[in-house]
């Protein structure tokens, strides 16, 4: 969690207990369900979330309302704005009963979820080979599993849950294709020379915050930087050509088969 | 203390506290005072007052904090008259000691949670004599005793069941509070109408959408014109010199679908119009978007200026639209005198000899989606812009290299209290613009490049339309700008910053986070002799002020 995110993560309590005392009729409503935080956090720092829920809409729909909202402004990252459209549509999708308030909702049960399907099993490879090839091929150098290597490129800690085998397959091959806004890099050119670079953790009109390749958090001034670059592309190289057919199968297979909660 | 303020505190001394209309009329010689929304009628948010200058800015301190009961962000401007700060958040309105923050009083009104058709929020009150004026969200104009905090008459203006509410700061003329409803895209028509300060009483209405009888309604085929909207969104200005009141006014209904209400140019939506003050009676209107598809609202205050144009002097109205063009029109007449793009855009390839602007051919919103720069926001929206006289440049919040994909959606048959907006889901797909990332979707600031999006505090010269200086932010920018006599600038953003730039070159002198978005117009007055900055961020608003 950054500053950022914590900053947020704070506010949302902060406004969760007032709201409670403050705003009953506002807030309360509220169904549980995963994602709730998400949505309480990035959608209530510009407006009341109950007018997010009085209307209805599916998935496609409510994808859309929160892609919208992102480009007026709304701050997230692509897995938490994803559950925050699988706990709209989840909660307020359109066979859920219309009310002027959230408690209409909340009322009612949401539909229990779905039963997960495993994607990828039916998908080539051998997990357990891949877990070598991962170690032998030094991913662990830039990404983390669990508590296992490094902080600075994307944590793959749950990533089969939230990437397809196919969306895999290509970030290993040809990683320039996708690359998540939260997954780009900087670089500043100090006033003295001295380059920096690192994933991009916030920014403002005045600093720049990241976490360099020594996993240090850094922020900068940008009143002494001689240059800042947010780089889009080119973060990690690409192992087409370098994996067999079938090994890349298996690394693909290993990296499916993270979910966070299972050991890796 | 310079002069003028030493002469406005002698005229005030007799009559502390109240507010008569030479005040109002002459609050550029009562710097000291916030006596309106704006600042003074002409609405420069321009300060006489530099007790605070650029060589001495970095001193500013935290003076007070007042924070209201509400999470909602405050997008108010206090009003400050002799030491007296008044504002209001949420359910209420306060009096606070301008020195301290300490209250004197509080009055409440409770709005109903379900009268919230987006964001629960208020711009602002106005003062004439003793009495305040609040138009709150659930449709009440309430005067409040100044002096204790009493209710003197409350009049349900209109019904928020209907999807009308009011959030406009209103604007005191002479013996009338001037203001407009709202229609949060649920296409019920709007006006501008003016109240007796006394009484409450109706003395006058001008329809933003015309009625059945009345001029403009031939822009509306069909039945269209009855759910035409036509909202009220900020305050207006007043010219004394011609006795007229401006007023932007917001899209027309269906906001995104404009197939309902094709073909015509849907007249009074996305237009100045020219009220007199004394009737209502319309002089002129100038039509910024023309049968709009896109939620380009005029939500802009009128700037009022005299300025050289061209080798006379002309009386002028400066106005940065959410379509995202600067224009300069003659504030007596109307003409149009000038129309330059201040953002990135798309939709307009020049003006005729009228000023009418010309559409690109192929732009229209449709089912697919429609690229738009600027996007569905606009180039700027709601947020106060700033001329300095002393610069002789405008200020805008800006948002550019903005844009978005806006699609329609049939919006059915009007229903009451039932959003006809007609808009799809605004995704945005794969585009080749370069603009939206590989993943199709839009970027958070967080980690957004300037070339997909950035705000900015922009200066423009009003001759030209050019931009003379910029200063950028990553996020884009809701607040609204303050100049002062001393060439100081301050304003905010998203970012939660407020700072302070220096009018003429846009250099940062000073800066402080809030830690919340500023989503207000900042403000300045004067108490014993002391300059003080006040200035809305996230829920709470802050003062700042020169160590003593």
């Amino acid at each position: 969690m950054n500053y950022n995110h914590a900053q947020r993560f704070l506010w949302g309590l902060g406004a969760m207990t007032l709201l409670v005392s403050a705003m009953p009729a506002r807030a309360q409503g509220l169904p549980e369900g995963k994602g709730k935080e998400q949505f309480e956090r990035i959608c209530r720092s510009c407006h009341p979330v109950d007018i997010a829920t009085r209307t209805r809409h599916d998935k496609d729909g409510w994808t859309g309302v929160v892609e919208d909202m992102v480009a007026r402004g709304a701050q997230g990252k692509q897995d938490d704005l994803k559950q925050v459209v699988e706990y709209l549509t989840t909660n307020f999708g359109p066979n859920n009963p219309m009310g002027t308030s959230t408690s209409a909702a909340a009322a009612t049960p949401a539909p229990a979820p779905a039963p997960k399907v495993d994607e990828s099993a039916s998908k080539p490879g051998d997990a357990a080979h891949g877990k070598e090839l991962y170690a032998a091929n030094g991913c662990s150098g830039c990404h983390q599993v669990g508590e296992t290597g490094s902080r600075v490129g994307p944590d793959l800690t749950n990533i089969g849950d939230n990437r397809s085998y196919e969306q895999l397959q290509q970030a290993i091959v040809a990683p320039d294709q996708e690359v998540l806004p939260e997954n780009r890099y900087a670089r500043v050119v100090l006033k003295d020379g001295t380059t920096v670079t690192g994933r991009l953790l916030n920014q403002d009109g005045f600093s720049v915050q990241l976490i360099d390749s020594k996993e240090q958090l850094r922020s900068f001034l940008r009143s002494g930087l001689r240059e800042y670059t947010i780089l889009t592309k080119g973060l990690m190289p690409s192992y087409s050509g370098k994996l067999s057919t079938s090994d890349l199968a298996d690394l693909t297979k290993y990296l499916a088969s993270l979910k966070g909660d299972s050991k890796p | 203390m310079n002069w003028r303020v030493l002469l406005a505190f002698v005229a005030t001394a007799t009559l502390f506290g109240e507010v008569n209309s030479e005040m109002l009329l002459n609050s550029r010689e009562h710097p000291e005072n916030w006596l309106t929304y704006s600042g003074g009628y002409h609405s420069q948010r321009f300060s006489a007052l530099d007790k605070i200058r650029p060589a001495n800015v970095k001193d500013l301190e935290l003076k007070w904090v007042w924070r209201p009961r509400y999470l909602d962000k405050m997008e108010a401007t206090p009003l400050v008259v002799d030491g007296i700060l008044y504002t209001v958040q949420g359910n209420e309105v306060v009096a606070l000691d301008a020195l301290t923050g300490r209250a004197f009083w509080t009055f409440e009104h409770q709005i109903p949670p379900a009268a919230n058709a987006y964001l629960l929020v208020v711009k602002g009150l106005a003062i004439a004599g003793n009495t305040l004026f609040w138009a709150t969200y659930d449709g009440h104009l309430i005067a409040i005793d100044a002096k204790n905090g009493h209710a003197i008459w409350d009049h349900v203006l209109v019904d928020w069941h209907k999807g009308l509410q009011l959030n406009v700061a209103p604007l005191v003329v002479k013996d009338k509070v001037i203001l407009g409803p709202a229609t949060n895209e649920y296409g019920v028509n709007c006006w501008i109408a003016a109240y007796d300060v006394h009484t409450g009483k109706e003395l006058w209405r001008f329809n933003t959408t015309p009625g059945a009888d009345e001029p403009g309604r031939e822009t509306w085929p069909g039945e269209s014109w009855k759910h035409g909207g036509g909202s009220i969104w900020v305050t207006g200005s007043y010219d004394p010199q011609t006795n007229l009141t401006f007023w932007g006014t917001g899209n027309p209904n269906p906001g995104w679908n404009g197939d309902p209400r094709a073909p015509g140019d849907n007249l009074y939506g996305d237009s100045v119009v020219a009220l007199d003050a004394d009737t209502g009676k319309l002089k002129w209107y100038y039509q910024f978007t023309p049968g709009d598809e896109f939620d380009w609202d005029s939500v802009q205050v009128p700037i009022l200026a005299d300025v050289n144009w061209k080798g006379q002097p002309r009386h002028v109205m400066l106005w940065a639209n959410r379509n995202g063009f600067f224009y300069v029109l003659d504030r007596e007449s109307g003409k149009f005198l000038l129309g330059k793009a201040f953002v990135k855009q798309n939709w307009n390839v020049g003006f005729d000899e009228k000023g009418r602007p010309m559409k690109a051919p192929d732009f229209k919103a449709s089912f697919e989606g429609k690229y738009i720069e600027p996007g569905v926001q606009g180039g700027t929206n709601w947020y106060s812009p700033s001329f300095s006289p002393h610069t002789g440049l405008f200020y805008v919040s800006t948002w550019d290299n903005y844009s978005a994909i806006s699609r329609k959606s049939d919006p059915g048959p009007w229903k009451e209290h039932t959003k006809y907006a007609g808009n799809g889901s605004r995704r945005a797909p794969l585009t080749q613009t370069g603009r939206i990332n590989p993943a199709g979707r839009p970027v958070s600031p967080t980690y957004r490049t300037e070339e997909e999006g950035y705000g900015a505090v922009r200066a423009l010269d009003p001759q030209t339309g050019e931009k003379r200086w910029d200063f950028k932010m990553v996020d884009y920018t809701e607040s609204g700008i303050l100049t002062t006599g001393s060439d100081l600038l301050f304003s905010g953003g998203r970012e939660g910053n407020f700072f302070a730039l220096d009018a003429r070159n846009g250099d940062c002198l000073w800066k402080t986070s809030l830690g919340g978005t500023v989503a207000s117009g900042p403000m300045t007055y004067l108490v014993n002799g002391r300059q003080f900055v006040a200035v809305a961020g996230g829920a709470a608003l802050y003062v700042f002020g020169l160590p003593e």
